[in-house]
C-alpha cells in the first residue's frame, strides 16, 4: 500500500545520516519500499564525503549526529553549487529541541520528528522529490 | 541697816588700841565702795544721785561734787532716755535689773558703753526708799568682742580662701592626670608649629620625653613624605577655627623618635589663647585596629573566594546533572524511536498481513513504548525546568486552533475507551504563549481526564475569555480527586490514587508550563463526579 515512486521518476538516491544503526535501518526499509536507493552514512563527515561521492537526489539528516551535526552538515552542502537546491530533510528527536528559524537557516527544505511515522516520512520524501519543498 | 550683815564685827576691832581712832563699819564699807573701779551709784526714788563712787568719776568722768544731787538723766546718751526710766521704775517697784547693756554718755560726750544692774534698797519697813546702781564700762570689752569677731571672720575667710585655693589646686591636677593618662596622645601646638603641652602618652607614643617634645617643631613627628604640605595645612586650620579630624579618609601616619612610623587617627582643635589660636591634637596609634582590619579584609576575601568556588563548583554539578540527563534522554529515546518505527511499519502489514492477535501485540507494543517516550521526555522537561534551561517561544496564538489540534491527538485514546469528547472553544480568542508547550498541557490534562473517566463518561473542553486573561477549563466526569489530595497534586512525584506507572511530573510539568507563560492552574473535584482542571493564559504578551 506504499507509494511507489518508481512510477513517476527514475530511481531515486537518498543519502541518510544518523549515528543509530537501529534508526538508519528503519529508514532504508520505508525508502526501498518506497522505490528508492539508500545510501548511509553513519556520522557528519561520512555524510559529507558520500554526498560527494554519489550526489544523491535528497538527504535526510539527523540533527543530533557526532563530528558536524545535522545543521553542520547542510551549511556546508549549501555552500556548494551542487547541493544549493538538494532537497534536505532534518530529524529531530523532540520539537522543542528543533528551532524553525535554527533550521531555515541551516538550510533545510523540511523537517519531522522522531519516532518517525512512515507514512508521514513518505509523505514528505513525496513532496520534496516532486519539488513541493 | 544692819551692817554686821556686810562686816563682821571682828573686823572692826583694829589691831591697834588707839582707841580714839576706831573705823566704824560705815568706813569700811565706804572704803569698799570707794575703792572698786565700777561705778557704784546710789539713786533717790526719783532718780537724783544720791552718791557717787570714785569709779563713777572715772567712768563718767564727773567729779562727787558735780554729779551728786543732778538727775541721774545727765548721763543719758541721746534718745535713750525713755530706756533710763523704764529702769528707775523696774528698781522703784522692787525688781533687780542684772547686767543690762546700755549706752551712755561721758561728761565730754563720748559714748560709754556700760553694763547695769540696778538693786532696791529697802527700807526698814520694807519699801523702796532708794536705788543703788553698778555699772560696769564695757566699752574696751565690746571692742575686743569686736575685734575678736572681726579675726574670727577674717580667719573664716581665710580658711575659705584656703579651701577654695586646694579646691582648685586639686582640680588642677586631677585635669593634670586626666591630660596626661588620656589613652591618646595630647599636643597642643602654636601658630608656628611649636610644641607647647605634651602629655604622658604621646611620650610613649613618639619615644620622646616631655622635654624633648615641649618646644621642638610639631614636623619633627610627620613622616618626611608628608613635611613638605604640612605647615601650609596647620595654618589654613587654624584660620578656618572648627575642630574637626584630621585628614579625614587619609591613611594618617606619624613618625617615632626611632625613626619608624605607625598609622594614626588624629583630631584637631583650635583654641585662642595668646592673641594667636593653638590647636590641640588629640593622636591615636591605631596600629592594632588596622592589623585587625586588615585580618577581616583577608578574611572577608577567603570567603568570597570560597564562596565563589563553592557557586562555581555548584553551577558545575549542575550543568553536569543537566548534560548527563540530557545525554541519557537521547540515548533512552533513540532506540525508542526506532521501535515505535517498526511497530508501525508492522502495523502497515506491507510485509505481510497480520492476524488479530499480532495486531493486538503490535498495539501494546506501540502504547507501552510511546508511553515510556512520555515518561523520558517528560523527565527531561522537568530537569531543564529546573536548571532553569527550558526556553519558550512565546507567540500570539489562535487558541480554537491549537484546542482542535489536542482533541484530535486525544480522540484515539478517547474513542479506544468510548469517553466521549466536546470542545468548546472562544470565537477568534488569541493567547500569548508557547504552541508546543499549550499542546503539551492540553494534551497531558485531557490524557488525564480521559485515563480517570471510565466507558460511557465524557470529557470536555472550554474555553472563556476574561478581561486580561483567558480562562480553559478540561472537566470531565471520572472518579475525582479526594480533598486532601487536590492540594498536592501539582506537586513532584505526587501521584494521585493508582499509580499508573507514570513519573508523578506530568501536572507538575503542567503548573511549571502555565505558570512561566504567565498563567495559573487549579482544579475542582468531586470525588465521584468528576474533575474540572482550569488553568490562564494571558490574552496578550
Amino acid at each position: 500500500m506504499g507509494e511507489s515512486l518508481e512510477s513517476n521518476h527514475q530511481q531515486r538516491i537518498v543519502l541518510v545520516a544518523d549515528d543509530s544503526e537501529s534508526s538508519r535501518d528503519l529508514l532504508r526499509i520505508i525508502l526501498q519500499r518506497a522505490g528508492c536507493s539508500v545510501v548511509e552514512a553513519r556520522d557528519g563527515q561520512e555524510a559529507l564525503d558520500q554526498a560527494w561521492a554519489c550526489s544523491p537526489n535528497m538527504l535526510i539528516l539527523d540533527l543530533n549526529m557526532p563530528g558536524p551535526d545535522g545543521y553542520e552538515v547542510a551549511r556546508r552542502l549549501r555552500e556548494m553549487p551542487a547541493f544549493a537546491s538538494t532537497p534536505i530533510l532534518a530529524l529531530s528527536a523532540a520539537a522543542s529541541e528543533a528551532n524553525e528559524a535554527r533550521l531555515t537557516e541551516a538550510g533545510f527544505s523540511m523537517f519531522v520528528e522522531k519516532p518517525i511515522a512512515p507514512a508521514k516520512l513518505r509523505a514528505c520524501i513525496g513532496q520534496l522529490l516532486s519539488g513541493h519543498c | 541697816m544692819q551692817l554686821s550683815k556686810y562686816v563682821s564685827s571682828q573686823d572692826i576691832q583694829p589691831a591697834s588700841t588707839n582707841k580714839s581712832d576706831p573705823i566704824g563699819p560705815e568706813r569700811w564699807l565706804a572704803a569698799i565702795v570707794e575703792s572698786s573701779d565700777d561705778a557704784i551709784i546710789g539713786e533717790s526714788l526719783n532718780g537724783i544721785i544720791t552718791s557717787w563712787n570714785g569709779g563713777a568719776e572715772r567712768i563718767f568722768g564727773y567729779s562727787a561734787e558735780e554729779a551728786i544731787g543732778k538727775p541721774i538723766t545727765h548721763l543719758a546718751w541721746p534718745g535713750n532716755e525713755d530706756q533710763m526710766e523704764k529702769l528707775l521704775e523696774a528698781a522703784r517697784g522692787g525688781r533687780r535689773v542684772d547686767h543690762f547693756q546700755t549706752v551712755r554718755r561721758h561728761k565730754n560726750g563720748t559714748k560709754v558703753l556700760v553694763s547695769l544692774s540696778l538693786f532696791p534698797i529697802m527700807g526698814v519697813n520694807g519699801q523702796v526708799i532708794g536705788i543703788a546702781k553698778i555699772a560696769r564700762d564695757i566699752t574696751d570689752w565690746v571692742a575686743m568682742e569686736h575685734s575678736l569677731s572681726t579675726s574670727a571672720d577674717q580667719l573664716r575667710s581665710l580658711t575659705e580662701k584656703q579651701a577654695q585655693t586646694q579646691a582648685q589646686i586639686l582640680a588642677e591636677r586631677r585635669f593634670r592626670e586626666l591630660i596626661e593618662n588620656a589613652p591618646d596622645g595630647i599636643l597642643q601646638v602654636d601658630e608656628k608649629g611649636k610644641i607647647l603641652i605634651a602629655n604622658r602618652t604621646a611620650e610613649r607614643l613618639f619615644g620622646y620625653s616631655a622635654e624633648e617634645l615641649v618646644g621642638a617643631s610639631v614636623d619633627m613627628l610627620v613622616p618626611h613624605a608628608h613635611r613638605a604640605g604640612h605647615a601650609e595645612k596647620r595654618t589654613s586650620f587654624a584660620n578656618a577655627g572648627i575642630s574637626r579630624p584630621m585628614g579625614q579618609g587619609l591613611d594618617l601616619y606619624a613618625r617615632r623618635k626611632d625613626g619608624s612610623e605607625f598609622p594614626v587617627e588624629i583630631s584637631l582643635s583650635p583654641i585662642k589663647a595668646d592673641g594667636g589660636t593653638h590647636v590641640t591634637a588629640v593622636i591615636r596609634d591605631v596600629s592594632e585596629r588596622k592589623r585587625i582590619q586588615e585580618q577581616v579584609r583577608a578574611l572577608q576575601e577567603s570567603y568570597m573566594a570560597e564562596l565563589e568556588s563553592r557557586q562555581k563548583e555548584a553551577e558545575h554539578s549542575n550543568r553536569t546533572k543537566s548534560e548527563f540527563i540530557a545525554a541519557v534522554s537521547h540515548e533512552l529515546r533513540t532506540p525508542l524511536h526506532t521501535i515505535i518505527g517498526f511497530s508501525d511499519l508492522l502495523s502497515e502489514e506491507l510485509e505481510g498481513s497480520l492476524n488479530e492477535a499480532q495486531r493486538n501485540f503490535v498495539s501494546h507494543i506501540r502504547r507501552d513504548s510511546e508511553h515510556l517516550l512520555g515518561l523520558i521526555n517528560d523527565i527531561l522537561d522537568f530537569s531543564r525546568m529546573e536548571a532553569g534551561g527550558l526556553h519558550l517561544k512565546t507567540e500570539k496564538l489562535t487558541l480554537g486552533q491549537e484546542m482542535q489540534e489536542a482533541i484530535d491527538s486525544i480522540r484515539p485514546h478517547a474513542e479506544a475507551k468510548s469517553v466521549s469528547l466536546r470542545m468548546q472553544p472562544p470565537e477568534g480568542a488569541t493567547v500569548a504563549a508557547d504552541s508546543t508547550r499549550l499542546r503539551q498541557i492540553l494534551y497531558n490534562l485531557l490524557n488525564n481526564a480521559v485515563k480517570f473517566t471510565p466507558a460511557g463518561g465524557n470529557v470536555e473542553l472550554v474555553a472563556v475569555e476574561e478581561k486580561d486573561y483567558v480562562r480553559i477549563t478540561i472537566a470531565d466526569t471520572g472518579v475525582g480527586i479526594p480533598v486532601e489530595e487536590q492540594q498536592r497534586i501539582f506537586d513532584r512525584f505526587y501521584q494521585v490514587g493508582y499509580t499508573n506507572g507514570g513519573t508523578g511530573l506530568g501536572l507538575a510539568i503542567c503548573k511549571q508550563l502555565v505558570e512561566m507563560q504567565g498563567g495559573k492552574i487549579t482544579v475542582e473535584s468531586q470525588p465521584g463526579m468528576g474533575s474540572r482542571f482550569h488553568f490562564t493564559l494571558p490574552k496578550t504578551m
